[in-house]
C-alpha cells in the first residue's frame, strides 16, 4: 500500500540505545519449565541486538499458551483470535510496511484452525517473521491432540492414542508456492535459536521458523530424548545457512545442506527418527506481496480530481 | 396485428401508414434473453440513455443464478426491467407494459410470476416457431397455449434473420438490434445511444463499435417499418448535474472519497462487483483491493490494517457475514474501527445468491459471541450508497466502532440517476498522526460518561500496548476482574447511546398523525413512499417513515408511533402470516425490523414482508394498506 | 554556462518530485488548519466543520454540533495547542511557497558544493521540523524550550526514513566552485536525488567514486537520458557533463551484479589538463582510473557465473548485495 502522504506520519531518526530491559514486559505466566520462556528471551535478545524500536515493532498472535507472547514484550502487539494471527499481520504489514511485524503461533493456531491462512500467508510472502511454537499439544485448553501430536500419544480427546500420523509443518511449508525461508530450531538450543531468529528477521520475505517447544505439563516426554541426547540431532550447516559455532561442540552430527536446494530441503524435512534443525530453504528473489501491491500515494486533491474523472464517465 | 397468438399470424411486412404516438408520464419495459445474449447490457444502456435524456429511471436486473444456465429455459432468463418516467423514479413499479423477448421460454418465466401487465405488448423473436427441431416447435406451441390466458399483444420480430444480414453470430448482436427497437419505440436520442455504445466498447477495436451501431440502426429501421405505435415519455428538467450508476459502483466511489484505502474482500455475489469496480480504479488512487483467501481472512486483514492506521473496510454478503462474526467480536472488543459493507441477498444458507432480501438485520445486530454492540446503517437509494460510506467511516473513527452498511441486491445492481456529488476534501479521512503519546495516555482511557477513548496506532512513541480480544482494562492488560468486565461492557455499549444522542428523529412522509404508519428500511423506500402517496390520493390515512440508522435506532420512534392508529413495517424478509396454521400472536415470527421495533418501543408493530427474491412493488404495498385499513 | 535548453529540461525532470513534496505539504497544512479550526472555532464553526466531515448522508440525521463534542474528545490536543500549530503551519506554508527556490540552486565560483546541499536540505527540512512540532503539539507533549528550535532548522542527519524518501530532487547549476562530489555520499539515502548541471567545464569523471550498489549514478551529456534516473525511487546523483567527459549509467535496478548495473558509454580521450573545482590533475586521473577499473571488472565477469557465484570474491559481493536488501528499493 502507499505510505502516508502527510508529514505528520513521519518519524524521526534518533540515537536511542535499547537494552534488553527496554523490551521486557510483565512477568510471563507460563508454567515453570515451559519452552516459551527460552523463546521469549531469545526474541528479546534479538530485538536488542537489532536495536528495533519498540514503537515500530508489532507482535501478532492467535490464541493458545504461546499466543500470550505479545503481552510480554514491550512493543506494540495484537493478541487476536484462534488461528487468525496471519490475516491480522497481513493487514498490518499491508497498511504499514515500515513496521517490523512478528507473528507468534502455536501448532493448533497454525496447523489446525488457521491452516488455510498458513498456506496463503506463505504464498503472499510478506516481509514477516513467523514463529511456530510447536509443543505438539493443545496446552491452554488442557491436553487435546493437535495436528502435530505424535501418533499414539494419549490425550484427553484421543485417550487411546492419536489415531493418525502427525502433519509435518516443515514439509508442508516447503510444498507451498513462494515459500522463501523455512527453518527449524528448538527451545533447548539457545544459541541456535538466537542465530535462527536473527537470520529469519534479516530475511526479506516471510520467514517461517518452527521452534520445537517443550511443554513440561502435557508433553514432558516428547522431546526428552532430543534434549538429553544430542546425537539424535542433525544440524544443517552451510556458508549460506545459519551459523551457530557455539553449539557445534555439542551437536556433532552436521549435514552440509545448501539452502537454495529445494529438493534436498524437502527430503531432509521428511519425518524420521532424527531431529533436524537449521535452515532448510531460503530464496530472497521470490515476489513479495507488499512490494507488488505498492501503490502511489495520493493527496486528497489528487483523489478528488481522479474521482471526478470517474464521475464524468457516469455523468448525464 | 392484434393480440392473436403468433402461431396464427404472419408478421406484417408492410409499413404501417403512421405510428400512433402515446404520450405517457411513465412506462415499464423489460428485455429478456438467455444468459449470455446481452439483454442486461442492452437494458442498462437503455436505462442510462434515458437518464441522460432527463427521464427518471430505475433499472432492476433479472439474473439467473448460474453463469451459463441451459438455453431456452424459464430459469435461465436474464434481463432487465426498466421503469422510466417524466419525474423521478424511485422503484421498479408494478407490472411491465412492454417486453422484448429473445425466446418464448424466458418470457414464460416472467409470465408465471405475474410480472407482466395483462395488456402488455410483447415483441418476440419468431425463429423458434419454424425451427428445424420439432421439440423446439412443440415448446413454442406449448408456451403460447400457456400464455394465451393473458391478453398480451404479440408482435413477431425476425431478429435472427435481420441480424444475420450484419453479423455471422446473431447471438452476439441481437441485443443491439433490440436496443434499436427500444430506441425507436421510446424516441431515444440516437446520438446518445451511440455514445453509450462507444463507452461500452471503448477498449475494443473500432470495428466492434461500428458493427454494433449497424445493428442498432437495423433495429431502428425495422421498428420504423413495422410498428404502429410509439411511446413518448416527456423528459423533465435537468437543472443540476446528474450521474447514473448502480449502488455497488456508488459504494466503491464513496469508499474512495471517504479515504478508505484498503478493501479486503473475498468474492461473493452480489457484493463482488464493488471490488470489481474498485479494482479497476483503486491502485491509481492510492488504494489496495486485497482478495483474501477466505471471508475470515478478508475481515482479519481489514482489522489488522485498521489497527495499524487508517480505517479499512471489507465487503461481503450474508454467508460471508456469518463467517466473519468471530472477527467482528474481536474488532468490537479491541475497539478497532472498521467498516463492513453487507450487500444482502436471499437466505438462509446459499439461498438466492443473485436476488434481493433484507434478512441480515438481526444477524448483523446480534451474531457475534457475547455482547458486541455495533453501528448499523442502511442506505435507501443508490445516491445514499455513495454518501453513507463517508458517514460510516467517520463514525467508525470517532466511536472506535464497527460500522456495518447494509445494502442489498436491489441497490447493488439497479441503476438510478442522482445529483452528482460535489466532492469535498473534508469527506476524506485525515492521515494518522504518528507523533508521540503523552504520558498517561491509556489505549483504553474510557471516558466514564461516554465510553469514548483515544485510539493509539503503532509507530507512536511511548504508546506501546497489546490489543487483545480478552477482557482487558484501560491499559489493555488482560483482566478477569468481575467488576472490570461489567464496567467495560457498559463502556462499549454506552457508545451506541452516545451516538444516538447525536441523531435526529426520522422524517415522517405524509401527515404527522394518521391511521397507519408504514416503516421501512433500505432499498424499499421508493416503493413504500409511492404506495403511501397513492393511498393518500385515494383518501386513505397513511404516512410512512424510513429508517437509515438501525443501530442505534434514531430517537423519538415511540413518540412518532403513538400518533398513529397502526404501525406496520414493510420489509423484504420472512415473517409468518398472522392467519397461517399454528400461528398465533405469541409464536408469530415477524419481520426483522418489526421485531426490533417491538422490543425497543413496546409498540404493537405489525409487519408485511415478502421473500420473493424481487423488489417490492408499490401496487402490492397499496393492496396491503387497503387491507390493513379495511 | 549551462544552456537554457538544458536548464529547462532539468526543471521538467525535477518537477514531479517537487510537486509530490509540495502536495504532501499541502495535505499536512490542510490537516493542521482543519485541526486549528476545530480547536479555535466557536460552536457554530465547529458544527459546520463537523457537518462537512460527516457528509451528505448525515444531513438531517446526525446533529453535527452534538457529534462534534464527541469527535473533539478524540483529539489529545487542547485549544492551548492552537498557537503552536499556527506557527508550524506558517513554516510549512513558507516552505510550500518557496517552490523551486527550494530545489534549484546555482553554485557560485569559490563556493562549496557540500555546504550548498546541506543548506538546501536544511531549508527543506524545516517542513519536517514543523510537522514534528505539530505532532508534539497535537499529542499534548510540546515543550517550548526543547522543541521550538525545530521550527528554525532541522538538520538532514535527523531526518527519518520516510522523510528521506520524501525529499524533492535537487538541481544544482555549477558555474565553478568546490565540486568534490564524493562529499555528497552522506546525503545519498532514502530517495534523495541530486542533478549537477556542469557547464562547459568539468572534471573528467566527477561521480566515479560515488558508484555503490544502491545508488543510481549517471554521467551524461544528454539530459534526455534522465528519465530512468527520475523514475528510480532510491538515492541517486546525476551529472550533465560537457563532451569528452566520461559518460556512464549505473542503474541499481539493472541487476545485482556490477556488470549488469554499470554501462560505460564513453571514456575521455585525453588525460585531464586543468585542475577543476578543487580537484588536482592527479585526483581527476584517479576518478577516471576508478571508473576504468570498475568497467573492466564488469566486462570480465562471465555471464554464466551470474546464477551461482562460485569465486570467493563474487560470493562476497553476492553476500554484501544480499545484505543490502537491494530488491527492497
Amino acid at each position: 500500500m502507499s505510505s502516508t502522504c502527510s508529514l505528520l506520519g513521519c518519524e524521526t531518526l534518533d540515537n536511542r540505545n535499547f537494552s534488553l530491559e527496554d523490551y521486557g514486559g510483565p512477568t510471563p505466566r507460563w508454567c515453570p519449565g515451559c519452552g516459551d520462556h527460552a523463546i521469549l528471551t531469545a526474541v528479546q535478545r534479538l530485538l536488542a541486538t537489532e536495536q528495533l524500536k519498540p514503537e515500530t515493532t508489532v507482535f501478532v498472535s492467535g490464541i493458545g499458551c504461546s499466543s500470550r507472547f505479545p503481552h510480554y514484550v514491550e512493543t506494540y502487539g495484537f493478541h487476536g483470535i484462534h488461528g487468525r494471527a496471519l490475516p491480522l499481520a497481513t493487514g498490518i504489514k499491508l497498511a504499514r510496511p515500515e513496521l517490523d511485524v512478528f507473528v507468534v503461533m502455536g501448532d493448533g493456531d497454525c496447523c489446525s484452525i488457521g491452516a488455510g491462512h498458513w498456506v496463503h500467508a506463505i504464498r503472499y510472502n510478506l516481509n514477516l517473521t513467523v514463529m511456530l511454537l510447536d509443543n505438539n499439544i493443545y496446552g491452554l485448553t488442557k491436553k487435546q491432540t493437535s495436528p502435530t501430536t505424535p501418533q499414539g500419544f494419549k490425550s484427553n480427546t484421543q485417550p487411546r492414542g492419536s489415531y493418525l500420523p502427525p502433519i509435518n509443518p516443515l514439509q508442508t511449508t516447503l510444498g507451498i508456492t513462494n515459500a522463501s525461508f523455512v527453518a527449524q530450531t528448538a527451545d533447548w538450543m539457545p544459541s541456535h535459536l538466537a542465530a535462527t531468529l536473527e537470520a529469519a528477521h534479516a530475511h526479506q520475505g516471510l520467514s517461517f521458523v518452527r521452534i520445537l517447544q517443550r511443554c513440561p505439563v502435557f508433553t514432558p516426554d516428547i522431546f526428552t530424548e532430543a534434549v538429553k541426547n544430542p546425537q539424535i540431532t542433525d544440524v544443517l550447516v552451510h556458508p549460506q545457512g545459519i551459523e551457530d559455532p557455539t553449539s557445534a561442540g555439542i551437536y556433532k552430527s552436521q549435514i552440509t545442506h545448501d539452502p537454495s536446494d529445494i529438493h534436498e530441503a524437502r527430503r531432509l524435512a521428511e519425518a524420521c527418527d532424527r531431529v533436524r534443525v537449521g535452515l532448510f530453504f531460503r530464496n530472497e528473489s521470490f515476489p513479495r506481496y507488499e512490494v507488488l501491491r505498492t501503490v502511489p500515494k495520493r493527496t486528497v486533491e489528487e483523489k478528488i480530481n481522479l474521482l471526478n474523472k470517474e464521475f464524468d464517465r457516469y455523468a448525464i | 396485428m392484434s393480440c392473436t397468438p403468433p402461431s396464427d399470424s404472419a408478421p406484417s411486412t408492410t409499413a404501417p401508414t403512421a405510428a400512433t404516438v402515446h404520450t405517457l408520464p411513465e412506462h415499464i419495459l423489460e428485455i429478456l434473453s438467455d444468459s449470455g445474449e446481452g439483454a442486461q447490457k442492452c437494458g442498462q444502456s437503455f436505462g442510462a440513455v434515458s437518464a441522460k435524456m432527463g427521464n427518471g429511471a430505475w433499472t432492476v436486473e433479472i439474473i439467473p443464478a448460474e453463469i451459463q444456465p441451459p438455453p431456452r429455459t424459464p430459469e435461465g432468463a436474464s434481463g432487465v426491467r426498466i421503469r422510466i418516467g417524466t419525474d423521478e423514479v424511485t422503484n421498479w413499479g408494478n407490472r411491465t407494459k412492454l417486453v422484448i423477448a429473445f425466446n418464448e421460454q424466458v418470457l414464460l418465466s416472467r409470465h408465471r410470476v405475474q410480472a407482466l401487465a395483462d395488456d402488455a405488448i410483447i415483441l418476440i423473436e419468431n425463429m423458434w416457431e419454424t425451427h428445424a427441431d420439432a421439440n423446439i416447435r412443440q415448446a413454442w406451441a406449448d408456451a403460447f397455449a400457456e400464455l394465451s390466458t393473458a391478453n398480451y399483444r404479440f408482435i413477431q420480430v425476425p431478429m435472427e434473420e435481420e441480424c444475420l444480414k450484419i453479423v455471422d453470430n446473431p447471438r452476439r448482436g441481437k441485443n443491439m438490434f433490440a436496443l434499436g427497437l427500444m430506441s425507436w419505440i421510446y424516441h431515444r436520442d440516437v446520438e446518445k445511444v451511440k455514445d453509450q455504445i462507444a463507452m461500452q466498447f471503448r477498449h475494443k477495436p473500432k470495428e466492434v463499435y461500428e458493427r454494433n451501431v449497424r445493428l442498432l440502426e437495423a433495429g431502428i429501421a425495422w421498428a420504423q417499418t413495422h410498428l404502429d405505435f410509439r411511446f413518448d415519455i416527456p423528459t423533465g428538467d435537468v437543472s443540476e448535474d446528474l450521474v447514473v450508476m448502480n449502488g455497488n459502483t456508488a459504494l466503491a466511489m464513496g469508499a474512495v472519497m471517504s479515504g478508505l484505502e484498503l478493501c479486503s474482500m473475498y468474492p461473493i455475489t452480489p457484493a463482488t462487483s464493488v471490488s470489481h469496480y474498485l479494482s479497476s480504479i483503486f491502485d491509481d488512487m492510492g488504494g489496495v483491493v486485497h482478495q483474501a483467501e477466505d471471508e475470515i481472512a478478508a475481515i482479519g486483514v481489514a482489522i489488522g490494517a485498521s489497527y495499524a492506521g487508517k480505517v479499512a473496510f471489507t465487503v461481503t454478503s450474508g454467508p460471508g457475514m456469518a463467517l466473519k462474526t468471530e472477527f467482528i467480536g474481536l474488532a468490537v472488543m479491541s475497539e478497532t474501527p472498521l467498516v463492513i459493507v453487507d450487500v444482502q441477498r436471499g437466505g438462509p444458507s446459499t439461498g438466492l445468491p443473485t436476488k434481493v432480501e433484507q434478512s441480515d438485520l438481526l444477524s448483523t445486530l446480534f451474531a457475534s459471541p457475547g455482547d458486541s454492540p455495533k453501528v448499523v446503517l442502511a442506505p435507501s437509494t443508490i445516491e445514499e450508497c455513495f454518501h453513507c460510506m463517508i458517514t460510516a467511516r467517520q463514525i467508525a473513527e470517532t466511536f472506535r466502532a464497527v460500522v456495518v452498511v447494509l445494502s442489498d441486491a436491489n441497490l447493488a445492481t439497479g441503476q438510478q440517476p442522482f445529483s452528482r456529488p460535489k466532492l469535498q476534501a473534508n469527506w476524506h479521512a485525515l492521515e494518522p498522526n504518528l507523533g508521540p503519546v503523552k504520558d498517561g495516555h491509556q489505549p483504553f482511557g474510557w471516558d466514564a460518561e461516554t465510553g469514548l477513548s483515544q485510539r493509539i496506532v503503532p509507530g507512536r512513541l511511548g504508546g506501546q500496548y497489546t490489543a487483545t480480544g480478552l477482557a482487558h482494562n484501560e491499559d489493555s492488560h488482560v483482566s478477569y476482574d468481575p467488576y472490570n468486565n461489567q464496567r467495560t461492557s457498559a463502556m462499549r455499549s454506552r457508545k451506541l447511546a452516545v451516538l444516538q444522542s447525536t441523531l435526529e428523529p426520522p422524517r415522517v412522509v405524509g401527515p404527522e398523525s394518521n391511521d397507519l404508519l408504514l416503516v421501512g428500511w433500505g432499498s424499499t423506500r421508493g416503493a413504500i413512499e409511492e404506495a403511501a402517496e397513492k393511498a393518500r390520493a385515494e383518501g386513505l390515512g397513511v404516512s410512512s417513515t424510513h429508517l437509515t440508522f438501525l443501530s442505534p435506532l434514531q430517537p423519538g420512534l415511540k413518540e412518532i408511533f403513538s400518533r398513529f392508529q397502526h404501525v406496520m413495517t414493510v420489509e423484504i424478509n420472512y415473517s409468518d402470516e398472522a392467519d397461517d396454521p399454528y400461528i398465533n400472536e405469541e409464536n408469530r415470527r415477524r419481520g426483522q425490523l418489526s421485531w426490533l421495533l417491538r422490543a425497543t418501543t413496546l409498540v404493537d408493530v405489525d409487519c408485511w414482508t415478502r421473500v420473493l427474491g424481487q423488489p417490492l412493488s408499490p401496487g402490492d404495498i397499496l393492496q396491503v394498506i387497503k387491507k390493513k385499513l379495511s | 554556462m549551462p544552456s537554457d535548453a538544458h536548464t529547462k529540461h532539468l526543471a521538467a525532470v525535477a518537477k514531479p518530485s517537487l510537486e509530490g513534496f509540495r502536495s504532501s505539504l499541502a495535505t499536512t497544512i490542510a490537516q493542521l488548519q482543519s485541526l486549528v479550526a476545530e480547536l479555535e472555532g466557536d460552536e457554530a464553526a465547529r458544527s459546520v466543520h463537523m457537518a462537512e466531515h460527516l457528509g451528505a448522508f448525515a444531513q438531517g440525521r446526525v446533529n453535527p454540533n452534538r457529534f462534534a463534542q464527541f469527535a473533539q474528545g478524540q483529539q489529545a490536543a487542547t485549544p492551548a495547542a492552537a498557537p503552536v500549530l499556527q506557527r508550524a503551519i506558517a513554516v510549512l506554508q513558507e516552505v510550500h511557497q518557496a517552490g523551486t527556490q527550494l530545489t534549484h540552486h546555482t553554485l557560485q565560483p569559490g563556493k562549496n558544493l557540500r555546504c550548498l546541499l546541506s543548506h538546501s536540505l536544511r531549508q527543506i527540512g524545516r517542513a519536517f521540523g514543523a510537522a514534528r512540532v505539530a505532532q508534539l503539539a497535537t499529542a499534548g507533549c510540546f515543550d517550548e524550550r526543547e522543541h521550538a528550535p525545530l521550527l528554525d532548522q532541522y538538520l538532514f542527519r535527523y531526518w527519518g526514513p520516510e522523510q528521506r524518501k520524501l525529499a524533492p530532487m535537487l538541481v544544482i547549476h555549477i558555474e565553478d566552485g568546490d565540486v568534490q562530489a564524493t562529499n555528497l555520499g552522506e546525503f545519498l539515502d532514502g530517495a534523495v536525488k541530486v542533478i549537477l548541471n556542469f557547464g562547459n567545464l568539468c572534471s573528467a569523471a566527477p561521480l566515479a567514486r560515488l558508484i555503490s550498489p544502491g545508488v543510481f549514478v549517471v554521467q551524461t551529456t544528454d539530459p534526455q537520458l534522465l528519465a530512468e534516473f527520475a523514475a528510480w525511487d532510491g538515492p541517486g546523483v546525476a551529472a550533465i557533463v560537457p563532451q569528452d567527459c566520461a559518460q556512464f549509467v549505473h542503474n541499481p535496478l539493472a541487476g545485482t551484479a556490477l556488470h549488469q548495473r554499470l554501462n560505460l558509454l564513453h571514456l575521455p580521450s585525453h588525460a585531464p589538463k586543468h585542475a577543476f573545482g578543487g580537484l588536482s590533475l592527479q585526483q581527476q586521473m584517479e576518478d577516471v582510473h576508478q571508473l576504468q577499473v570498475l568497467a573492466k571488472a564488469a566486462e570480465s565477469a562471465p555471464a554464466s557465473e551470474e546464477a551461482s557465484p562460485a569465486r570467493p570474491v563474487d560470493k562476497l559481493a553476492a553476500l554484501l548485495l544480499n545484505k543490502a536488501h537491494l530488491e527492497e528499493v
